[in-house]
């Protein structure tokens, strides 16, 4: 399978390399408490922000999220362009720079571990069309599969459900398209 | 002043964040499948560490008391069953089906679409920085596609 070479290419790369590797429990563990404390800035600063009075509290389990976080710098980007758009109230004054904080932190990285290649895993234009498809249904869950697991730590119901959902829409995936040959890319 | 503090801090999390993807490669729809597929649990495990981590996380706030206002931790027990504030659908989404409806409907995308693409989106986002084409090309994608969901959405329900 494609994205199984790709995997083990990955590994030899990975080896060759001097800066440590982590496991990926170890970084689930570290990032997922980081994700929940860093709640503090979402709700300490909105208060006394101006211009948002009624802004008490702030988004809860925010700390990351792929998808509410591109919205709100798009938005913040683009601002009057889509009206309708609904960011998190702080993101209208200062958007959240999780999204280039991952970038810039992953890109040095890789830089520095001497892992960094112009490469391609599957068509291009097929992969923007994937990833326009992954934004639709994440603006309509209202989280990524990162933050609906925020959300089940923070004992919500909806979070549950809908990682049982992202979890049987991965299972449909894999079985019916790519045990059959398609799709593909590797993680 | 507490604008640039909050950007700060949300900048450094991602950095921190983004290192630590890079080095592990961790995946959590990638995770599901390779359980699938192989029986795999080397990214599985860093999905659920993740909820266990966030859980402890969420906890010590909860403890401390200097965060949440009362009540909002466990969520469940005090503001029972609604859609994630976040949701494209907003008050469309109130009421038990719609509720469920999104969650459902919405996941089952997410889910199924990041198998084709190959991986959750946040792995998407570290496999751009670290130079696949395709990647970037997703990314594009995913950042050009939420103006235009929402501009359809609106559409559809004006």
């Amino acid at each position: 399978m494609e994205f199984f070479e790709f995997t083990l290419k990955r590994c030899e790369i990975v080896q060759s390399s001097k800066i440590p590797k982590l496991k990926p429990w170890q970084t689930g563990l570290i990032v997922g408490l980081l994700a929940a404390l860093i709640q503090i800035v979402y709700n300490l600063i909105p208060q006394t922000v101006e211009g948002n009075p009624s802004y008490k509290t702030g988004p809860v389990a925010y700390g990351y999220c792929m998808f509410c976080h591109v919205r709100d710098l798009v938005n913040w980007s683009i601002k009057g362009l889509v009206p309708w758009m609904t960011p998190a109230p702080i993101s209208a004054v200062v958007p959240a720079l999780t999204i280039i904080g991952i970038i810039v932190g992953a890109a040095l990285t890789a830089i520095a571990a001497k892992e960094f290649s112009w490469r391609r895993t599957i068509n291009p234009a097929l992969a923007f069309i994937y990833g326009s498809l992954v934004a639709f249904f994440a603006a309509i869950l209202g989280a990524c599969p990162i933050r609906i697991m925020l959300r089940l730590s923070y004992f919500d119901v909806i979070g549950l459900i809908g990682l049982f959902s992202v979890i049987l829409g991965a299972i449909t995936a894999t079985e019916f398209v790519l045990k059959r040959g398609g799709g593909g890319g590797g993680s | 002043m507490q604008v640039y503090a909050f950007a700060l801090a949300t900048f450094v999390v991602g950095l921190i964040g983004g290192i630590l993807f890079q080095r592990s490669g961790l995946c959590t729809v990638g995770g599901y499948r390779d359980f699938w597929l192989f029986r795999d649990t080397h990214l599985l495990r860093g999905a659920i560490t993740f909820i266990i981590g966030a859980f402890i996380g969420y906890v010590i706030l909860w403890l401390t008391k200097t965060i949440f206002a009362t009540g909002t931790f466990p969520w469940v027990f005090y503001k029972g069953l609604s859609a994630i504030p976040g949701t494209i659908l907003g008050a469309n989404a109130e009421g038990l089906v719609p509720t469920l409806l999104v969650a459902i409907v919405g996941g089952f995308g997410v889910g199924f679409f990041s198998i084709l693409a190959g991986g959750c989106p946040m792995r998407q986002f570290v496999m751009a920085s670290e130079g696949n084409k395709s990647s970037i090309a997703y990314v594009l994608g995913f950042a050009l596609g939420i103006p235009i969901t929402y501009a359809i959405i609106h559409a559809l329900l004006a």
